[in-house]
């Protein structure tokens, strides 16, 4: 599989992952679609910025994560 | 991983591997979002039907509508739109299976051609087990009804799962095929189109066209079929073989019209046969002479099929097997429009959109079948109240869309028929106008023929006559 696949399957994976955060009504519907544009225009995107709109969201899926286990 | 398929029937045979290609429904699609610009070289002939899988299907409906609304193509929008359109559960297994599905965009093409095949494959399958209900359950009526729809139904299918590859085509391979029969023309090994051997005619249409229709369309009398008939015979002649469509006369009228017309060739003879020789008794000179033109006429390649009632279908159906059967049939007559008999659902239609329908179907099929169908018609009353009664297109607009159909509409028209005195002091009796009132591809125009009435037989004018 080439790179650009991988990266491809871990969008997949990260959008169906807030899709489920989205699901639990932790993320609205506007910020869930600002996710998935973000992460189809990765590569136009610097770092600064993806921090910025992912790292938001970043303790709602630990806390998520967490949830899930417990 | 979700390969639901979908049912067709209950009967779905065991062997569906063969009937669909999940594989290649997954290649497709994972090759079409990881490389959108390929997307182009298969939307022309790649339809959501096409997949058997439901799932498979839904996704490429995905892409269809990111593509028509100028979307961007990718997984991550493959995903939304899919999100949102509530397409099935689990997008994000299916997704990530379709980034395994294939190893190289190479694959698109071939994967694309293997679940085209399955595709006409089921709609096979599925046109068969439509004829099998169909029979079952005793929809049509007789026999030749069950075989038209038959056909109707295996043509509808084959039709639908050809696709529409050829439907664009290069000016350089148009160009090339017309350059090639210009040479053939100039060589003399091939006429532009059909000719009929009636040098004045021919010389106005070039010959009829290959997939073209053309109307032969007059008053009762005026030698309609006659002329057919002899077109016929010349076309046969030269071993084209032909095909007639007779829904008014029987086997054996069409047979002795056309030795009638041959005797003709007689009368120059120590040995001339009337037809009320022919019709009666003759010696044994004249029955000789009379074998002579059955053993010319034995050899050519004339299938008449005399059956009245025929619907539009019907006659595709048996056209077609004669196609089938004789490749380069070259020329079907019809004789004529107003007899074939429309389809049960049309009696509530207006009359004239039933003929149009009707028209349209038989110029469709001189499409299909790549050659030229003469299709006689009769001409309304209208004709007979003016002044001057040679035919004009407007006599045709009572019988739906003919006009617009045909490729060439030709009338009949005699003088003597109408003015006999004037014709008798004139010295036109038995001469007939072949009107070419329209004609797509050439000029319109008039030629002049002879009838011999007696002998069913049309013949050029002598060059003085014609300058007339």
């Amino acid at each position: 599989m080439t790179p650009d696949l991988e990266v491809e399957r871990l969008k997949i994976r990260f959008i169906a992952a807030y899709e489920r955060l989205q699901q639990r009504g932790l993320i609205t519907e506007e910020e869930f679609e600002a996710i998935i544009d973000l992460l189809d225009r990765l590569d136009e995107v610097d770092e600064a910025e993806l921090k910025a709109t992912l790292g938001r969201f970043q303790a709602l899926k630990k806390q998520l994560g967490k949830d899930e286990t417990t | 991983m979700s390969t639901e398929v979908v049912p067709v029937g209950e009967a779905w045979p065991p062997q569906r591997g063969r009937l669909s290609d999940p594989e290649a429904e997954r290649r497709v699609l994972g090759i079409l979002i990881q490389y959108p610009e390929l997307i182009d070289s298969v939307i022309d002939r790649l339809r959501p039907h096409h997949f058997q899988d439901r799932t498979t299907r839904k996704v490429f409906d995905a892409i269809l509508s990111l593509y028509t609304s100028h979307g961007r193509i990718s997984y991550s929008r493959v995903y939304d739109q899919l999100r949102k359109e509530r397409a099935f559960p689990d997008i994000e297994r299916v997704l990530l299976e379709l980034t395994e599905s294939f190893t190289s965009p190479g694959e698109l093409e071939p994967s694309t051609e293997l679940l085209m095949a399955a595709y006409a494959r089921r709609r096979l399958w599925e046109a068969a087990q439509a004829i099998q209900q169909m029979v079952l359950e005793e929809t049509e009526t007789s026999v030749a009804e069950y075989q038209a729809r038959a056909q109707e139904i295996i043509f509808e299918a084959s039709q639908e799962a050809t696709g529409l590859e050829d439907e664009v085509k290069d000016l350089v391979d148009i160009l090339g095929r017309c350059y090639v029969r210009l040479t053939e023309r100039r060589e003399g090994k091939q006429s532009y189109g059909l000719l009929v051997r009636f040098p004045a005619i021919d010389y106005l249409t070039t010959g009829f066209k290959p997939k073209d229709l053309i109307i032969l369309a007059a008053r009762p009398s005026m030698g309609k079929t006659a002329l057919a008939l002899n077109f016929a015979v010349n076309v046969a002649k030269r071993k084209i073989p032909v095909l007639i469509f007779s829904l008014e006369m029987d086997d054996e009228q069409i047979g002795d019209r056309i030795v009638l017309s041959e005797l003709f060739r007689l009368q120059q003879t120590d040995t001339p046969v009337s037809s009320m020789e022919y019709a009666t008794r003759m010696d044994d000179a004249k029955f000789a002479a009379t074998q002579s033109i059955f053993n010319e006429l034995y050899h050519l390649p004339i299938m008449v099929v005399d059956r009245r009632g025929l619907t539009t279908a019907e006659i595709r159906a048996k056209a077609r097997k004669v196609k089938a059967q004789y490749p380069d049939l070259g020329l079907i007559i019809i004789d004529y429009l107003q007899l074939i008999r429309p389809p049960r659902e049309s009696s509530t239609k207006n009359w004239a959109l039933v003929v149009g329908d009707m028209v349209r179907e038989i110029r469709d099929l001189a499409g299909e079948l790549d050659l030229p169908i003469i299709l006689l018609s009769q001409l309304n009353r209208g004709v007979e109240a003016r002044e001057n009664k040679r035919p004009v297109m407007s006599d045709l607009r009572d019988s739906g869309n003919i006009e617009e159909f045909a490729d060439v509409v030709m009338f009949l028209y005699r003088d003597d028929y109408y003015y006999p005195e004037r014709a008798k002091q004139e010295g036109t009796e038995g001469e007939v106008e072949v009107i070419i009132a329209k004609q797509r591809k050439g000029p319109t125009g008039s030629a002049k023929l002879r009838f011999i009435r007696e002998f069913t037989r049309f013949i050029e004018l002598a060059p003085e006559e014609a300058a007339r």
